[in-house]
């Protein structure tokens, strides 16, 4: 028992290694080791990272999530070379039990399960990444602005959120999606959309607390623009809530997309998507005699949702200064 | 006559608050020199700090100026625009603020918060960015530099913040440097080494010092012209010898008191410690008349009618208390003592 845990920590740290922040934590430990004392340029970050990343691997879910979340990452990568057969290719045999040939059988048309499983990984990953990503960019910058200007501006700012957190979420998705058609473009852009406030609200509330403090006022007094303090001496203090935020979010995105998919609003077919996949699950045949169609989509899902979430919950953790 | 390095004129500022305007400063005015040290004295909430804030406009949203005019050097900061302001902040004004925890960003290093000051204000980059980092690290006594660029200020100790804030201060070696109570979060030991730090500084500078404090301690140690600050208005101007040998105000003469002392001071004998009864009003609720009659022992009839203007009390002197106004008054303080107090 001790020993796997070892491992795992072992692992973990390599990953961590070789991720691209990781970089900065080699580039540390080589100017340690050559003993340069004149090497002061190094990453601000560093020290801190060190930190983080020390109290990260002690989670053990968390690594067990990384490790897990970046095997789907490399899947969704090499996914068109991972497939054993064209995710979309018709074969003869419809609805077939798992064999040597297709290992996790075909649908109802007649394409490998497993192409399609493959597939979709990458669909869901894009889904996560890319929702996550325009929308943590522009709330973060409108809850920067925000709260640093005030005034008028932040109320009108704060109202409007309110009116988006204010929707029928799922209901202006469907009525969305139906209006513009079902792409997968429209689906990040939409999930997007209703995401955005929230994350606005985190980041104007940390603003709102690090601006009185001390050296924010030095940052003025010392001649700084306004970027320059929002970005380089907020934003890095507010980063923790963001990043883990974040992380939440591809997990949430990717759940929103498999419903959307499920329901025939998102990833539409030809193209794999776990929901899509799912949606097969519809017919009571399928879902009592073909479990093949449905339970791998099923699935990975879960273990996607689940290893994100996990990953989620070390690095609140880790970046909580008062653990 | 020479202009003035900083000329204060009728300054007043109020703050936006729930219930209305508040003027927190009201019709400040001073001047300081070249090479000299001029310290606000007062309570918490004398309006010492949003004075000095006001001079590079630091307020924030809910501060609004209200009259009066800030020159330096002869140019009216008041006038001037956010982006021509932002080359004077740091490079001809700089301030040391009071809580040199919170002064210093958490998530960078000393030297890479010390580069970003001298790099925004003058041609220095790179290694020679942080050479002079390290040089500046030196001038304010903090050992061993080299490795302090590379600390994170969580593992300094306060008063090796505050110094290396200074450094952050001076690096583009600022003709008025504003210290918002820079040793009150400091031990006394701290404290003393921090004074002597600016006092040395200022000597091959020649840098004009605005100390902001509540403590007469510093004022002794550390002024040429003491102000004297009570509920927003100045109460008292003097050159800190006279201010201390013969304080005209009767708030005055209670902070001189209400402050510790090892050896007896004439007149005093008794072992406690004077107080000032009472406490500063809030601005809103400001009583009629003179600002400090509520507290005051010679309080009479006039001073809680009207108001008492700041006048002329012999050479560079100013008060403001009618005692000192009426011509018929006898002068119950003008002697060393506080007997009366």
């Amino acid at each position: 028992m001790r020993v796997s845990e070892l491992e795992l920590q072992d692992a973990a740290a390599g990953l961590l290694e070789s991720s691209s922040s990781g970089a900065l934590l080699r580039q540390q430990t080589d100017s340690r080791g050559t003993g340069a004392s004149n090497d002061i340029e190094t990453s601000p970050s560093a020290g801190l990272f060190r930190q983080v990343a020390g109290r990260f691997v002690k989670h053990r879910l968390a690594v067990i999530g990384l490790v897990v979340t970046s095997l789907l990452i490399v899947i969704g990568i090499l996914a068109p070379l991972l497939t054993p057969h064209s995710p979309y290719a018709v074969t003869a045999s419809f609805s077939a039990a798992p064999s040597g040939d297709h290992w996790l059988g075909t649908d109802q048309v007649g394409r490998d399960v497993l192409s399609r499983l493959i597939a979709a990984s990458r669909v869901s990953l894009i889904v996560g990444f890319s929702t996550v990503g325009l929308y943590i960019t522009f709330g973060t910058l409108v809850g920067l602005i925000s709260a640093y200007v005030g005034g008028w501006l932040d109320m009108i700012v704060m109202r409007v959120t309110d009116m988006f957190m204010a929707f029928p979420f799922l209901m202006v998705i469907l009525v969305v999606v139906s209006a513009l058609g079902a792409s997968l473009n429209t689906i990040i852009i939409v999930l997007a959309l209703f995401s955005w406030p929230a994350v606005a609200r985190l980041v104007r509330s940390s603003i709102l607390s690090l601006k009185q403090l001390d050296y924010i006022k030095a940052g003025r007094a010392l001649g700084y623009s306004a970027p320059r303090i929002w970005f380089r001496h907020l934003l890095p203090n507010a980063l923790g809530p963001i990043i883990v935020n974040a992380t939440f979010g591809i997990a949430s995105a990717i759940m929103s997309e498999a419903g959307l998919s499920f329901l025939g609003m998102g990833v539409q077919p030809p193209a794999a998507s776990w929901g899509n996949m799912l949606s097969d699950a519809q017919s009571l045949t399928v879902l009592t005699d073909q479990p093949w169609l449905w339970v791998p989509a099923g699935t990975m899902l879960l273990i996607t949702v689940l290893a994100i979430n996990f990953v989620g919950d070390g690095l609140r953790d880790a970046l909580d200064p008062k653990r | 006559m020479m202009v003035p390095l900083l000329a204060i004129d009728q300054l007043s500022v109020g703050f936006n608050t729930d219930n209305g305007e508040v003027t927190v400063v009201e019709s400040l005015s001073l001047t300081a020199k070249e090479g000299e040290t001029i310290c606000i004295v007062g309570e918490s909430g004398s309006g010492k700090s949003v004075a000095s804030q006001s001079i590079l406009r630091l307020l924030g949203e809910n501060g609004i100026i209200q009259q009066g005019e800030i020159r330096f050097k002869g140019d009216n900061l008041l006038n001037k625009s956010e982006k021509e302001l932002r080359l004077i902040r740091g490079r001809d004004i700089a301030i040391i603020f009071q809580e040199p925890m919170t002064a210093l960003n958490p998530v960078f290093t000393v030297g890479h918060q010390l580069r970003e000051a001298i790099t925004l204000h003058s041609k220095r980059k790179g290694r020679e960015a942080t050479e002079y980092a390290i040089d500046l690290l030196r001038q304010v006594g903090i050992p061993r530099p080299e490795s302090v660029m590379r600390d994170y200020p969580h593992t300094l100790s306060g008063g090796m913040r505050q110094r290396a804030v200074i450094a952050m201060a001076i690096a583009s070696k600022p003709q008025l440097l504003i210290a918002d109570e820079p040793t009150t979060a400091l031990d006394v030991t701290v404290q003393a080494q921090i004074l002597q730090l600016l006092k040395g500084l200022q000597e091959g500078s020649g840098t004009t010092i605005l100390l902001i404090t509540h403590d007469l301690g510093v004022v002794a140690e550390m002024a040429d012209t003491v102000v004297v600050m009570y509920a927003g208005q100045i109460v008292e101007q003097a050159d800190a010898g006279s201010l201390f040998d013969r304080p005209l105000h009767p708030y005055t003469q209670g902070l001189i008191h209400a402050m510790p002392s090892l050896q007896t001071r004439t007149g005093v004998n008794d072992e406690r410690l004077e107080s000032i009864p009472g406490t500063v009003p809030a601005l809103n609720r400001l009583p009629q008349g003179c600002r400090f009659h509520p507290r005051c022992a010679y309080s009479q009839d006039i001073c809680k009618q009207s108001s008492p203007p700041l006048v002329t009390a012999g050479d560079n002197r100013l008060v403001r208390c009618w005692l000192a106004s009426l011509p018929t008054s006898s002068e119950p303080y003008a002697t060393s003592g506080g007997q009366a107090l």
